[in-house]
């Protein structure tokens, strides 16, 4: 299992265009991914479903947590962490 | 309907319209009576091709936005693309259609089901993704009904009558056919309200069930300055309603051809009316709005929403996009002020339990100095041959402005150093906006060229008074005699010295404010662009001398509330200048 925390500073928070690169992003791996909303203690969803990553009311400023389980889990939580840093500047 | 009928809702944008009803079609998505299904396998085939069918049509949805109206506007469609098939929403379905569902109510409960939890949400733009959702939802239950969705095609500029819009319909539709949108529901933030503040047409929301009883090709009044449409109006409404849009429409026009002339008042003295600006967009609009150059440009937004530093050459093309955008006009350029009401790791600003009163603006240079360098050094490198005047903020003692002026000397002499022909014409200014600042005026001026008040700040320290709290703002107002006193001192002091002074705050361009400033003989006047011509038409007006007699007054008086009374007199009692509150204040 690969633990991350990432801090989001898109100014629309994890919705729109940044929450459909993040799905996206969780939906090339084999993985189990699956991420939280640290700041409002929010429980863990499916990281490859927008709906359920949208629930999660991720504004900026907020902390998630991301946690891949699979054969490319540390490809998927490095890849994850990239894009999230470089904000979303794909 | 026969008669003249007056509907009240929620006023989302603002203007004034008349035109015939368009009444919106909307595709009958009632569900089949609950049936059982036996075969789960066969009831997700069904699903499954309804939700490719709306696959293709989003995909099409999508081309057409991107070609229309840019990448940006077409992003939601990819959002869209993913709800459709997303995994979790599938689940759901799956789920119900084992417990023997049939499809339409199996989709159908699955996708309320989402939307309902993201209106739950808190954050506005979050839970609006809920008419997404139930865009998306619709497409596929219509297939799935075999009841495809209603075209509507608005053949002649018409009034919008509707229950509420999807995303997907505003974006397609034919704009330049819509004069004005009233819709049942939605709220001051639905999608329709967004679209028509973007496009400057009226609309009012939540207006009730009843318009939807209004027929295609009725005559109608849209008034979104007080909520109302007026259903086949009588003649006497009629003129009425005319009589206040030709008005309306004539002043604007009015003071926007005269918004290119210079603000000159009746005895010959002439005053700067320029801009606050936040990007190069708006350079380009303050430009179509007679502005003379640009009182205050905030730079935040090239250090916010990022992990580290934007590289040296982006920051100059993000200044040089300005500077291009004005054709020449001056620019002031404030720098950085972020405090810690944001988080900014790289820029060590933390999260603070007082951020307007910590570490922020000049204070950052004592620790972080290599920032302001930075700044300096990409506004140099862009304004190199430009009219280009630079200003700190939050300047509350003297140290800071010494300190700011030795790295502004040095970085020039490295650009010079490096660039052996560059030239600039530059100037170095501060923000007058803390107490102390304006108090020690006569200490500041000889190390700079120009000051800049900022009244929004220069309020809320003065009187101790956040300007966010709703429960003391209507008490946090400029007309404060003691920050007008504030105000006359740093004026009077800058003018002892010979340099100029401007105001950058928001009372500048409140018309009531207009006669004081220009008796205690402000120089520049830093609006919104949008409220350029009206500050002009005012200044025109009035003259200086006068104004000395008003500024004398005000400043005598003991209260916020008798200055505003005052000088919103002396407004109104100019010979034909009404005060019309609602285009008077602009807010920026």
């Amino acid at each position: 299992m690969q633990k991350v925390k990432l801090t989001i500073h898109a100014e629309e928070g994890l919705h729109a265009r940044p929450a459909h690169l993040f799905c996206a992003e969780a939906g090339k791996y084999k993985s189990v991914v699956q991420v939280r909303n640290l700041t409002t203690a929010a429980d863990f969803v499916n990281a490859k479903s927008i709906l359920m990553v949208l629930t999660l009311g991720v504004m900026q400023g907020h902390v998630v947590e991301v946690a891949a389980e699979g054969e490319d889990e540390l490809l998927a939580a490095e890849n994850i962490r990239n894009l999230v840093e470089g904000n979303f500047a794909a | 309907m026969t008669k003249s009928t007056i509907f009240k809702g929620i006023s989302a944008a603002p203007g004034l319209a008349s035109g015939l009803a368009f009444l919106w079609q909307e595709t009958d998505l009632k569900l089949p009576e609950p049936y059982v299904c036996s075969d789960p396998e066969a009831a997700w085939q069904k699903i499954h091709a309804a939700i490719d069918q709306a696959k293709q049509e989003i995909g099409q949805i999508r081309l057409k936005a991107e070609s229309r109206l840019g990448k940006s506007e077409a992003a939601i469609f990819d959002a869209h693309l993913m709800m459709v098939e997303d995994v979790s929403l599938l689940e759901m379905v799956t789920e119900a259609l084992k417990a023997g569902a049939n499809p339409e109510a199996a989709w159908n409960n699955s996708i309320e089901a989402f939307a309902g939890m993201l209106e739950k949400l808190s954050d506005p733009l979050l839970s609006a993704r809920a008419a997404d959702v139930r865009d998306v939802g619709g497409r596929v239950l219509a297939h799935l009904l075999g009841r495809p969705l209603v075209e509507n095609t608005i053949e002649s500029p018409s009034i919008v009558i509707a229950r509420d819009l999807t995303p997907s319909q505003t974006t397609l539709m034919d704009h330049s056919k819509v004069l004005a949108f009233c819709t049942s529901e939605g709220g001051p933030t639905s999608h329709t309200a967004i679209l028509s503040k973007a496009l400057g047409i009226p609309a009012i929301v939540a207006m009730g069930e009843a318009i939807l009883g209004i027929s295609n090709g009725d005559l109608l009044l849209v008034n979104s300055e007080n909520g109302t449409l007026t259903c086949r109006p009588s003649e006497a409404q009629m003129l009425e309603f005319n009589r206040r849009q030709a008005q309306k429409s004539a002043q604007a026009s009015s003071d926007l051809e005269m918004a290119f002339q210079p603000a000159i008042t009746r005895d010959g003295f002439r005053v700067e009316v320029v801009a606050n600006i936040g990007s190069a967009e708006d350079a380009s609009l303050a430009v179509r709005y007679g502005a003379e150059g640009v009182g205050l440009f905030r730079t935040e937004f090239l250090y916010l929403n990022r992990s580290s530093m934007l590289v040296l050459n982006q920051q100059v093309e993000n200044y040089s996009q300005v500077i291009k955008a004005l054709q020449g006009l001056p620019l002031v350029v404030r720098t950085l002020d972020i405090g810690g009401d944001k988080q900014v790791d790289y820029l060590g600003i933390r999260k603070e339990g007082n951020p307007f009163l910590g570490w922020r603006g000049i204070r950052m240079v004592f620790e972080r100095p290599e920032i302001l360098a930075e700044q300096f050094r990409a506004l140099l490198l862009a304004g190199r041959g430009t009219d280009l005047r630079i200003m700190i903020p939050m300047v509350a003692r003297k140290e800071e402005v010494v300190r700011a002026r030795l790295i502004l000397d040095e970085t020039l002499q490295t650009v010079r150093d490096e660039h052996p022909s560059y030239q600039v014409r530059l100037q170095f200014g501060i923000m007058i906006e803390v107490p102390s600042a304006a108090l020690i005026a006569e200490h500041l001026a000889p190390l700079v060229d120009f000051f800049s008040i900022g009244t929004n700040d220069l309020t809320q320290y003065t009187l101790a008074m956040d300007r966010m709290n709703a429960r003391i703002a209507p008490f946090a107002t400029p007309f404060h005699p003691a920050v007008l006193r504030l105000i006359e001192r740093t004026i009077t002091v800058g003018h002892e010295y010979g340099k100029w002074v401007g105001m950058c705050g928001e009372f500048a361009g409140e018309p009531a404010a207009i006669p004081f400033l220009l008796g205690l003989e402000l120089d520049e006047f830093s609006i919104s662009p949008a409220s350029i011509p009206l500050a002009k038409r005012i200044i025109r007006q009035l003259s200086r001398k006068d104004c000395r007699e008003i500024a004398r007054f005000a400043l005598g008086l003991a209260e916020a509330g008798e200055v505003e009374a005052y000088l919103k007199s002396i407004l109104s009692g100019m010979s034909g200048l009404k005060f019309d509150s609602s285009i008077g204040l602009v807010k920026n």
